[in-house]
C-alpha cells in the first residue's frame, strides 16, 4: 500500500516539475526535469519552401501548391494555388498575428479560414512561440507544449534535437490534431500528414524540388 | 498655357496606357479575324510542351513547371504536368478527370463551375474560338511578329478569378504560342507551348481516364 502511493506520489512530483500532469503524454521515460529545448534552434527567416499539397475533406478532394516565404524576420506567407496556376488563398503569419491577404471566393468562409489559419500556423508558428512552458522526454523523443487557453499543442523532436518529428494538439480530454512529420535540419519538412481526429479533414504535403 | 498642354499631354498618352507595351493596337480587325477563323477551321490537333510560371506579385517570386500539351477538336485536352510535381488534367467533352499524387477523380465540369471556367478559357484558347467567347470583351493588339488579345471579363463571377487575360498568337499562321491569365490580386499565370505539332494523331486513349 505504501509503496504505491509512493510510486503515485512520485509520479505526481515529477509531473509539478515539468508542468504537464493534464496531457496526455506519460512521463514514463522521463529522465528528469532539465530538457533543452529543440525548436529554439529552428531559425526566423526560413528559405523558401514549395510543397504539392492534397487536401481531403470529408468525400472532397483539392489539390494544388503551396508556397511558404518570409518576407522578413518572423513574418511567413503561405500562398496556395491550383496546379494550373490559381490563387486560393495568400495568409500572412506574424508572430501571433494573423492577415488573410487574399482567399477565393467559395473558400471564405470563416471554418475554413480558422481550420486552414490553425493548420498551417502549425508548421510554421512554433517559431515564434518562444520558450517552451511543459518539457519531457517520453520514449526517447523530447516533448516541448505550449498551452493556450484550453490547448495544448506538442512539439516532438528526436532525442538529439536534430528534427521534429510530429506536432500534436490536444485539449484536456483528447488529441484532436497529429501531424507526422519528416525532414532533417531545422527548415520546415520534406513530407508532412496533418491529420484531424474528430472528423475528416487531411492535408498531405510533399516538398518539390523546383 | 501650360495646363492645356498638360491637358493635351494626358490625352494622348491615356490611349498608349491602355494598350500593353510593345504592341498597337489593330485598326482592321476584319483580318485578323477571318485569319484566326481560317486556322481554328484548319486546326485539328495540336501536340505542344508548356512551360507554365505562376508569378505572386506581393511576394515577388514565381513558381515554374513543365508538361506536355495535347489537344483534339473539338473539346479534348490533356495537360501532364511532369516537374517539379505529377499532375494530370484530361477533359474530354464536359467530363473531366483529375490525377494528383493522391488519387484520380472525373467528374462532370458542370458540377464546378470554375472548372467549367476555366476549361472553357483553355479551349478557346487554343483552338482560336476565344473571340467568339462571349463572357469576355476583346481587345486585338499587333506587335513584333505577334498578335495579342485582350480579354477583359464582362461577368461579375468570371471578374472574381481574372481581371484580364492575354492570348499570344503568332502572326504567320495564328497558332497560340501563349495565354497569360491576371487575377485581380497582381498574381498571374502564363502558359507558353514550345515544339508544337499541329494536326499530328493522337490516340483517343489519351483523352481517356488512366
Amino acid at each position: 500500500m505504501w509503496k504505491f502511493l509512493r510510486q503515485n506520489l512520485l509520479l505526481l512530483s515529477t509531473c509539478v516539475v515539468v508542468s504537464a500532469c493534464a496531457s496526455s503524454p506519460v512521463l514514463e521515460d522521463s529522465t528528469g526535469p532539465v530538457v533543452s529545448s529543440c525548436i529554439q534552434h529552428y531559425p526566423d527567416m526560413l528559405p523558401k519552401t514549395v510543397y504539392h499539397a492534397s487536401v481531403d475533406a470529408g468525400k472532397r478532394h483539392l489539390s494544388g501548391i503551396l508556397i511558404f516565404k518570409n518576407t522578413a524576420p518572423n513574418i511567413t506567407r503561405a500562398v496556395f494555388t491550383s496546379e494550373t496556376g490559381l490563387t486560393f488563398f495568400d495568409f500572412e503569419f506574424s508572430g501571433n498575428q494573423f492577415r488573410v491577404v487574399s482567399i477565393m471566393k467559395n473558400l471564405n468562409r470563416k471554418p475554413v479560414i480558422k481550420t486552414l489559419r490553425n493548420d498551417i500556423g502549425l508548421l510554421i508558428r512554433f517559431r515564434n512561440r518562444g520558450t517552451s512552458t511543459l518539457r519531457m522526454i517520453k520514449d526517447h523523443q523530447i516533448w516541448e507544449g505550449f498551452e493556450e487557453r484550453k490547448n495544448t499543442t506538442w512539439y516532438v523532436s528526436d532525442s538529439l534535437c536534430t528534427s521534429l518529428q510530429s506536432i500534436q494538439m490536444e485539449s484536456k480530454r483528447k488529441t484532436y490534431i497529429h501531424i507526422d512529420w519528416w525532414g532533417t535540419g531545422f527548415i520546415l519538412p520534406d513530407s508532412a500528414i496533418i491529420r484531424h481526429l474528430s472528423y475528416p479533414f487531411t492535408i498531405h504535403l510533399k516538398k518539390l524540388t523546383e | 498655357m501650360r495646363n492645356s498642354l498638360l491637358f493635351l499631354l494626358m490625352f494622348n498618352t491615356l490611349p498608349l496606357l491602355a494598350q500593353p507595351v510593345g504592341f498597337r493596337k489593330v485598326e482592321n480587325e476584319t483580318a485578323f479575324r477571318s485569319g484566326m477563323q481560317k486556322a481554328a477551321a484548319e486546326l485539328q490537333s495540336i501536340r505542344a510542351d508548356f512551360i507554365q510560371e505562376k508569378v505572386l506579385s506581393m511576394l515577388d517570386d514565381k513558381v515554374v513547371s513543365k508538361g506536355i500539351f495535347l489537344f483534339a477538336k473539338e473539346s479534348k485536352l490533356r495537360m501532364e504536368y511532369t516537374s517539379p510535381f505529377e499532375y494530370l488534367m484530361i477533359i474530354n467533352g464536359d467530363k473531366v478527370t483529375i490525377r494528383d499524387r493522391q488519387k484520380t477523380n472525373t467528374f462532370s465540369s458542370r458540377s464546378n463551375r470554375l472548372f467549367t471556367i476555366i476549361n472553357n478559357i483553355i479551349l478557346d484558347c487554343v483552338r482560336g474560338t476565344v473571340l467568339q467567347n462571349k463572357d469576355f470583351k476583346s481587345e486585338i493588339f499587333s506587335g513584333n511578329k505577334k498578335y495579342l488579345i485582350k480579354l477583359t471579363p464582362v461577368k461579375s463571377e468570371l471578374k472574381d478569378y481574372f481581371s484580364h487575360l492575354h492570348v499570344y498568337i503568332d502572326m504567320t499562321d495564328f497558332a497560340v504560342q501563349q495565354f497569360d491569365m491576371f487575377e485581380p490580386n497582381g498574381d498571374y499565370t502564363s502558359i507558353r507551348f514550345s515544339n508544337r505539332k499541329d494536326n499530328v494523331e493522337i490516340s483517343p486513349a489519351e483523352f481517356t481516364a488512366p
